[in-house]
């Protein structure tokens, strides 16, 4: 949710600025997607700890977030890549201001992005294991709250039940996401410029 | 036609892109209710200029002014002025009625009213009926008259227009070049078309400016642009003309006398002869100004002696190129193809009648 949020900002300005930096800056912000989960996950548990932030949900959110934005700025900078700078500027010459603009022409045609990023960004982050493991505390974390019950041999059947859902539902979910961005795709005339399935 | 007041004036406008000088100082007035066209080859500026009114390109110094106000702080949506982009920026996620209706969105009048002002603005561009469909869904000539409908319902004082027809076929192109006359007509709104075809602007425009890396070269009406252009740059850009060396011999209160190489001795009056700009003197004239003699025909004014060299038959009209007066000049000039005119063959001796009230001098 919230990386998609930080996603659209950041994908409207990369697409549509640049500024000095901005090379590095989109870098960064993309860093999470090349290391493995583990180094994130340990850096970030060092971080807090060095500056005395309890282990919460609220860190695993953090750490979530971290990992999550890079998807959502990449499929928002392709959204956003897509859509006809005129068709913002046609909107201005028929008398709108920026504002309306955003909200008449480009949320709508940028929607089907949103909501896939939406869409990918959750599943990533419920099948997510390292970061909730190491940065949860005492909070219980879906799927540490799995790997933590697979020690009760009684347990082990509900717990595979419960993966295999866990399964499906990434499955659904990362088809609706790529249905959305392919009708987006198709419908504002564009070209088909890479995705994630 | 000189005594419509101004539209549009410029008033030395520069505007860089980075380092790069895009507008030189554009002077020059556009006339309100008048048809006129930028043209001028690829990356000349025309774009750029087109933006400076609508108001999404700022300048660095100058004034653009509309309706005699200066523009510098009036934003793109606010100006009196509405664009057909060259992409047409039709909304894709709207239908075609909620397309044209957009600018109708701050309009205080009745949704009864404001459907009824969609429908007639449909009406105008030849699409009634279409108001319920899909715009995305749209042929090309079709999306065009979207924007022109969604431009125009606001009723603005300038229609500028980007290169509208480079998208379309040869034959819609030629087609919409009459109803985009025909319609300027109509509505009386001051019209702005932006074009690198010299052919449409000479056939659209009340007056054109041609525009060359950021100046404009010249600014007038279609027939001086074609029998006086200023330049040799212009005249090569507009249409075909050929260019004979030549010699100035003398120059007399606005009389200039010159040698044509195969021609000989003309003088010319000062509106045949714009200012010089240093370089070698040339005449230019223009095919049609030239004229194979057949049998039995004389010239009204002057002719000279030449051989061909090459035939273009082209069906309604043949090219000839001659050399002229047993000299390595060679002209191009081209005939009617009407009964008793037969097509002539390489090599045959010919006389070709001119006139010196068609040529131009460049030096
Ligand atoms: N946004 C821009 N940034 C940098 N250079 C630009 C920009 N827009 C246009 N130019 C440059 O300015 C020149 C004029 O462009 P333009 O007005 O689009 O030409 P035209 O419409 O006559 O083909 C070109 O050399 C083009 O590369
Ligand atoms: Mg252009």
């Amino acid at each position: 949710m919230i990386a998609t949020i930080l996603g659209i900002f950041g994908a409207r300005a990369s697409t549509r600025y640049s500024f000095p930096g901005k090379g590095g800056l989109i870098g960064l912000i993309m860093l999470p997607l090349v290391l493995p989960e583990i180094i994130v996950a340990l850096s970030l548990l060092v971080v807090l700890l060095a500056i005395a932030v309890p282990l919460s949900l609220y860190t695993v959110i953090l750490g979530h977030v971290l990992i999550t934005t890079p998807f959502a700025v990449a499929i928002l900078s392709s959204a956003f890549q897509s859509l006809d700078k005129s068709l913002e500027e046609a909107a201005y010459d028929l008398g709108e201001g920026p504002v309306s603009t955003f909200r008449l022409i480009i949320l709508p045609l940028v929607a089907p992005g949103i909501i896939s990023s939406l869409l990918i960004c959750f599943t990533i982050s419920l099948d997510e294991f390292i970061i909730a493991y190491f940065l949860a505390g005492a909070d219980t974390v879906l799927s540490s709250y799995i790997y933590s019950q697979f020690r009760f041999p009684a347990k082990v059947p509900a717990m595979l039940a419960l993966g295999t859902i866990l399964v499906l539902v990434s499955i659904v979910l990362l088809s609706i996401a790529e249905f959305f961005r392919r009708r987006g795709i198709a419908k504002t005339g564009g070209k088909d410029t890479g995705g994630f399935l | 036609m000189s005594d419509k007041p101004t539209m549009i004036e410029f008033r030395d406008v520069h505007k860089y892109y980075g380092d790069y000088h895009a507008l030189r100082g554009i002077n020059g007035q556009i006339r309100a209710g008048e048809f006129f066209s930028l043209l001028g080859p690829s990356g000349c500026g025309k774009t750029t200029l087109l933006r400076t009114i609508a108001g999404f390109e700022g300048i660095d110094s100058g004034a653009v002014l509309i309706d005699g106000k200066d523009m510098a702080r009036v934003p793109a949506n606010e100006r009196p002025t509405n664009m057909v982009f060259q992409s047409y920026a039709i909304f894709p996620h709207m239908s075609v009625g909620e397309n044209v209706g957009f600018g109708l969105r701050r309009d205080p009048r009745s949704k009864a009213e404001k459907a009824k002002a969609v429908e007639e603005a449909l009406e105008m561009v030849g699409l009634k009926g279409y108001g319920g469909r899909a715009a995305h869904a749209l042929s090309g000539g079709q999306r065009q008259r979207v924007a022109l409908a969604r431009a125009l319902i606001l009723k603005p004082k300038v229609l500028l227009l980007d290169e509208p027809l480079s998208a379309l076929d040869k034959k819609m192109r030629e087609h919409m070049q009459v109803e985009l006359i025909k319609l300027q007509r109509q509505v009386g709104i001051t019209f702005v078309l932006v074009t690198h075809d010299q052919e449409e602007a000479l056939v659209m425009s009340d007056r054109i400016a041609v525009m060359f890396e950021g100046e404009i070269a010249q600014l007038a009406d279609p027939e001086t642009l074609y029998r006086r252009p200023n330049s040799k740059k212009v005249a090569e850009f507009i249409g075909t003309m050929n260019f004979i060396p030549a010699q100035v011999i003398s120059e007399t209160g606005g009389q200039i006398e010159i040698e044509a190489k195969g021609l000989g001795r003309a003088t010319l009056p000062a509106d045949q002869c714009p200012a010089g700009r240093g370089d070698a003197p040339m005449v230019g004239l223009r095919p049609e100004t030239l004229t194979l003699l057949y049998p039995g025909q004389t010239a009204t004014d002057r002719s000279v002696d030449g051989v061909i060299d090459e035939v273009i038959y082209f069906g309604d009209m043949t090219y000839y190129d001659v050399y002229l007066g047993g000299t390595d000049v060679e002209v191009r000039l081209s005939m009617r193809n009407t009964p008793g005119r037969p097509i002539l063959e390489v090599g045959s001796k010919v006389d070709v009648a001119w006139s010196p009230s068609a040529l131009v001098l460049f030096r």
